[in-house]
């Protein structure tokens, strides 16, 4: 009795266990068949690639979260990054007429400088991650809306001083978002490499490693002799790095600098980092899982957009995911002893 | 009540002789009126807002303008303020009638005029007392005038991707001209997908959710665009597919035109009212219900339709566009002859 007790209860874990680990990727191939059968084009290369490339900016964000998160930080200034960097790249080419080097670089050392001013107010004066990171987004969002006066910057925008723009966005700089290489589009190659990079960065060196102790036992990774603030610095730089990135990708995507562009970005980043906790039950932030979680997200988007739902359906779908992923990644954590 | 005698008094007066005498409720008085506005930045508010204060710059009223960021907490709080602070009137645009209806009742009741844009609220005829205006851009007839265009461009036959924002009041105007008058007298225009991805940033949504339509069906004739936010994100979508399909929308905005320019084929037209005279309009009927004047309580501005192909080679942004629409450049809806004495 007792015996045919227990193997009951092994028999239920297994099951809890094979969904867990497996759950996050089952749901994705299950997505995509109901889609493919019912949906005319589903599969269809074009629209794989489409669906790529719709959550290339996503996922950028999302692997920026991820890294905030593997310190158990969380970087809320992500989305005000992205939108900041994509009015700096258009700026500096519509208005002040620079190439695309310079207008790539520019937001990306801007990001890379919002990086260090959070890990400052975070490091050295001790703020919440989570409060110090919502201070920039709000700080980021108002100055990006200053320094674009309030409007969009476009290729023949009026000049507030009279007359037209006279440069235009380059379009070396517009392919990082329009343009194909091999029938594939380029922001999908920039996402895939971001991905497969952060990946073997937190997997496979020091600092990774490093990361994961310290978000997973602060004292300890103190206690064995890590410098903390130096990997903290780390996490927060690469994060705002990876979010001015997106914002580039978004910018030559859009062809312009729109206002608050990156605002969306944040939630649907966040959703796809932890929805990558479960994904092959890691239980923890990770490159691969983002990146799945925010193709998941991409095929049910994409899916609902053919058939035509509205947007709060689709929001409905995308919370009942996000809830079915953290439950598994929770239960777990909660009855793992 | 005195003073309500006075006031009626001073404008029978100034109706009766049409002199341009100055009505006693704003004779002498230094205005100050308060511009809530649900957001504020964009070509559209910008103009929204310039036209108001040009308007109030004229007739030395001081505005004060709050932009709540899309909070409507915070909306609802800028008319409060408004309210305990006296203002003369209150202009709004946008923001949601529930969040805000409570605050206006005050306002009303407070006696200050309450002059809105694109939106309404339920107000009993007691509480409103005549000091009540809701405006809007004659969404009904930007959506006839936008989609009646492509009806013409389809030769009433053809697969539409349609896009509508439901719950909005202005868009929600454009679709029931579209739903009850449009579709059913044209019977050939089939609609093969509706795209609603709310109101919160939808350039980016709609060009994604377009891209994937246009990658999964080849057979669309034309797009419509309820609001010129999603025909931005359309008009990219359409333009990277490399097909020439024509693209009709509501809104006008410097960079709808500088669009409308470079692709000609693709963005036809667009239905629009110059947002500035909006600001005007909202300042003037301000002054009237201040002189005690009759407003009314429901107004609607004439809007036009932007053609690509009535704009000329050089570049063109929206004040030019008085050039080619002389109804673009200025209204005179509610100018009183006593407001150019005003002015001095």
């Amino acid at each position: 009795m007792r015996q045919e007790e227990r193997r009951l209860t092994t028999k239920k874990l297994d099951i809890f266990g094979f969904f867990y680990k497996y759950g996050t990727i089952l749901v994705t191939i299950g997505a995509l068949l109901y889609f493919s059968l019912t949906l005319d084009n589903f599969l269809n290369f074009n629209n794989v690639t489409n669906i790529f490339r719709s959550v290339s900016i996503v996922a950028l964000i999302g692997l920026a979260i991820t890294i905030s998160l593997t310190i158990d930080g969380f970087d809320l200034s992500v989305g005000a990054t992205a939108g900041f960097a994509a009015v700096i790249a258009a700026k500096f080419m519509v208005i002040w007429g620079y190439g695309v080097v310079p207008a790539v670089i520019a937001p990306l050392l801007v990001g890379v400088v919002i990086g260090l001013f959070n890990a400052f107010l975070i490091i050295k004066i001790g703020i919440q991650d989570m409060l110090a990171t919502l201070s920039m987004m709000f700080l980021l969002t108002g100055i990006s809306v200053t320094f674009q006066d309030g409007s969009a910057i476009y290729n023949f925008m009026p000049i507030p001083g009279g007359g037209i723009a006279e440069h235009t966005m380059s379009k070396a700089f517009l392919a990082i978002g329009q343009g194909k290489w091999l029938g594939i589009p380029i922001p999908v190659y920039v996402m895939l490499v971001v991905a497969l990079l952060v990946h073997i960065f937190l997997n496979y060196t020091k600092y990774g490693r490093y990361l994961y102790m310290i978000g997973g036992n602060q004292e300890a990774a103190k206690l064995s002799g890590i410098k903390i603030n130096r990997y903290k610095l780390i996490a927060y730089v690469m994060s705002g790095f990876l979010s001015a990135l997106a914002g580039v990708v978004l910018a030559a995507r859009l062809g312009s600098g729109e206002v608050d562009a990156g605002a969306p970005y944040l939630m649907d980043g966040v959703a796809a980092a932890f929805v990558g906790f479960s994904v092959l039950g890691t239980g923890k932030p990770n490159a691969f899982g983002t990146l799945l979680g925010a193709l998941l997200m991409g095929i049910l988007l994409n899916g609902l957009v053919m058939m035509s739902f509205p947007y709060y359906s689709q929001d409905i779908v995308k919370g009942i995911v996000l809830l079915l992923a953290l439950g598994l990644t929770y239960y777990k954590m909660k009855h793992k002893g | 009540m005195k003073k309500l005698m006075i006031t009626l008094l001073a404008a029978l007066v100034a109706v009766v002789t049409v002199s341009a005498e100055v009505p006693a409720g704003v004779k002498g008085k230094k205005l100050r009126m308060a511009l809530v506005k649900e957001w504020g930045t964009g070509t559209h508010m910008i103009m929204h807002i310039n036209g108001a204060k040009s308007e109030a710059a004229k007739y030395g009223i001081d505005l004060s303008v709050i932009d709540a960021n899309h909070n409507l907490a915070k909306m609802a709080e800028g008319i409060e303020n408004a309210v305990i602070n006296k203002m003369d009137a209150i202009l709004i645009s946008h923001g949601k009638a529930d969040a805000l209806t409570g605050a206006v009742k005050k306002a009303l009741q407070a006696g200050i005029p309450v002059i809105v844009f694109d939106n309404d609220f339920a107000v009993d005829e007691k509480t409103a007392n005549g000091k009540l205006v809701s405006m809007d851009q004659y969404d009904l007839m930007m959506g006839l005038l936008s989609q009646m265009a492509l009806v013409q461009a389809l030769d009433g036959k053809g697969n539409v991707i349609y896009n509508r924002v439901a719950n909005v009041p202005p868009t929600d105007k454009r679709h029931r001209i579209w739903e009850g008058a449009i579709l059913p007298t044209y019977t050939g225009i089939k609609v093969v997908n509706t795209i609603d991805l709310g109101t919160s940033n939808p350039m980016p949504k709609a060009q994604t959710a377009l891209e994937t339509l246009l990658t999964t069906s080849n057979n669309i004739d034309a797009v419509y665009a309820v609001w010129d936010e999603y025909a931005k994100g359309f008009y990219n979508a359409i333009v990277a597919s490399g097909k020439k399909i024509p693209l009709f929308s509501v809104d006008i905005s410097d960079q709808d035109l500088a669009m409308m320019q470079t692709h000609p084929e693709v963005w036809k037209a667009s239905a629009a009212v110059n947002p500035s005279l909006v600001g005007r309009v909202q300042i003037r009927l301000a002054l009237k219900a201040l002189a005690g004047e009759r407003i009314p309580r429901y107004y609607s501005m004439t809007p036009i339709l932007v053609k690509s192909a009535d704009l000329p080679k050089e570049r063109v942004s929206m004040k030019d566009l008085a050039k080619l629409y002389p109804a673009w450049g200025s209204s005179d809806a509610f100018v009183e002859p006593w407001m150019s004495t005003l002015k001095k």
